[in-house]
């Protein structure tokens, strides 16, 4: 059992990580945006980062790079949708470059994110 | 309109002098080229009918009686021949009545000359010609110029057209994902913690919710191949070696009258492609030539090098001037009109019936081949078949390091 933040701006995505990960018995917290995501990292120091990587108010990789610089042993699992809202970029491999443990392509099944989040927080 | 006033004078102009008299032939000839045209002389209607290919004059000026065949037969196969091309033939003929001279023009003439001939009337008659003739040249290249713009202007259009429906797919692809996420997650977390609710029924009704997710989900999947290309999963394999394994398993979808030739050649340069992208491209070439035949006829895969290349892409329209490695599937099927053509790499376009395709095909091999900076052409004829070349780009000096790397294992 761990103590894990969740930042998606999606709040259906938002609610069924956290119900994944409740049935999984961690504690969640979460965030709904990069700069809300960075402020609770620092109050409450959570264990693992799972995050959304295209968001308002301050994206996934921005807020990963920001974290990283204080916090350099954060542990971080990216999920996207792969591919920006307004084209064809994919912010997964920049998320694994910049310090991501693990990236998850949107849809994911339950069964890869218990894997990804065990991996994550050996 | 400026590049017209730089055509060559008037006077540059090509005169094919036909006559049976050598000195009334070599007179005229005389009197032309010193009012500047360039001259070509014909002593009889079937030595003039030879040097019109090799001459290719504006003008023709013919005597109307000569032995063999005369001046208006000539006129006549002239403009059968020309067939509304630009030809302005000026008759020779002391046949100056009134019946002669309206059987003249209705052979095919443009104006006459009557003999004698006296040099100022001939120069003033032909120069009145060749004023007709260089006017006819500006409204034919005005014309072409035009077409050309036109042609350019579309081909600019149409290259927009698949950036933009590139970067839509893109933007659908990852809101899918999104909602797709929360659908499949859900039901999957309902099976898991509602397991033996309603006699199993809900499990049932779940279970098609995620099968259905799941088709929606490898749809986006080959969207978003459309509008990246994928171009982060390059890799770079020997393809003459990953082709005769994807012919293998291509073999099942074939019919029992379909055959499938292949030709592989030897050293074929590297490509960036991944094995998953080339089967996927030519399962879908082969399954469209499949259609195309009516699961009757013959597919013929090839692999070769092809050298300078220059041609306009099909799907993207860049020109192009290069080597590539060519990897072609050809069928004997209906072939794809010249409209339709246009349209076969647009997300969502089918010729098939609704239900049957999904129509991404073609627009995943678009996809796949401009996100390894790679190019398709297409010929196609109806009632002969249709021809698909796949152009990989060449990747120069890399033959050291594939040989260290032979199956482009990371």
């Amino acid at each position: 059992m761990a103590k894990i933040l969740v930042v998606d701006d999606d709040v259906q995505i938002r609610g069924l990580l956290v119900k994944m990960l409740s049935v999984e018995q961690h504690e969640v917290i979460e965030a709904e945006n990069g700069a809300q995501g960075c402020k609770k990292y620092r109050e409450q120091r959570p264990d693992l980062l799972i995050t959304d990587l295209v968001m308002p108010e301050k994206n996934g990789i921005d807020m990963i790079l920001e974290l990283k610089k204080e916090f350099p042993s954060i542990r971080i699992v990216a999920i996207s949708g792969g591919g920006g809202i307004t084209g064809s970029f994919d912010y997964l491999p920049i998320a694994k470059l910049v310090g991501a443990l693990h990236i998850l392509q949107k849809p994911f099944s339950l069964q890869e994110l218990k894997s990804a989040v065990a991996e994550a927080l050996t | 309109m400026e590049e017209l006033q730089e055509q060559p004078p008037a006077k540059n102009l090509r005169i094919l002098v036909v006559d049976d008299d050598p000195f009334i032939l070599q007179e005229i000839a005389l009197h032309l080229i010193g009012d500047g045209y360039l001259v070509e002389t014909a002593e009889s209607a079937a030595q003039a009918l030879k040097k019109m290919d090799v001459f290719h004059p504006e003008i023709v000026l013919t005597d109307w009686v000569m032995n063999g065949m005369d001046g208006l037969e000539l006129c006549q196969v002239l403009r059968q021949r020309k067939n509304g091309q630009l030809l302005y033939i000026i008759l020779l003929t002391s046949h100056d009545a009134e019946d002669s001279l309206v059987k003249a023009f209705a052979a095919g003439v443009d104006d006459y000359i009557p003999k004698p001939l006296t040099p100022r009337i001939l120069l003033a008659r032909v120069q009145a010609g060749a004023r007709l003739v260089r006017l006819q040249i500006e409204v034919e290249q005005a014309r072409r110029e035009q077409a050309e713009n036109a042609r350019m202007a579309q081909q600019i259009q149409r290259a927009h057209k698949m950036q933009a429906i590139g970067k839509l797919t893109g933007g659908i692809a990852h809101n899918f994902n999104n909602h797709l996420a929360a659908i499949l997650g859900y039901a999957e977390l309902a099976r898991e913690m509602f397991a033996g609710v309603g006699d199993g029924q809900l499990d049932e009704f779940l279970e098609n919710i995620q099968q259905a997710g799941s088709e929606a989900r490898d749809l986006v999947v080959s969207l978003r191949s459309f509008s990246s290309g994928d171009s982060s999963s390059c890799k770079m394999p020997l393809i003459g070696v990953m082709l005769d394994d994807i012919v293998r398993m291509l073999q099942p979808v074939m019919t029992a009258s379909t055959v499938l030739k292949t030709n592989f050649g030897q050293e074929i340069p590297l490509v960036m492609v991944n094995q998953d992208q080339i089967y996927q491209m030519v399962m879908s070439l082969c399954i469209n030539a499949r259609e195309a035949m009516n699961g009757k006829g013959e597919i013929c895969l090839h692999l070769r090098h092809v050298r300078e290349v220059q041609a306009s892409c099909t799907s993207c329209h860049e020109w192009l001037n290069d080597d590539f490695v060519e990897l072609s599937v050809r069928d004997s099927g209906r072939g794809i009109d010249a409209e339709t053509l246009q349209r076969v790499f647009d997300p969502f376009f089918s010729n098939k019936e609704v239900g049957r395709s999904t129509g991404l095909g073609l627009s995943v091999v678009h996809g796949i081949m401009h996100g390894c900076g790679g190019h398709i052409l297409v010929d196609s004829e109806i009632g002969k078949g249709s021809h698909f070349h796949l152009l990989f780009p060449v990747i120069p000096l890399m033959a050291d390091n594939a040989e260290a790397n032979p199956a482009g294992v990371e």
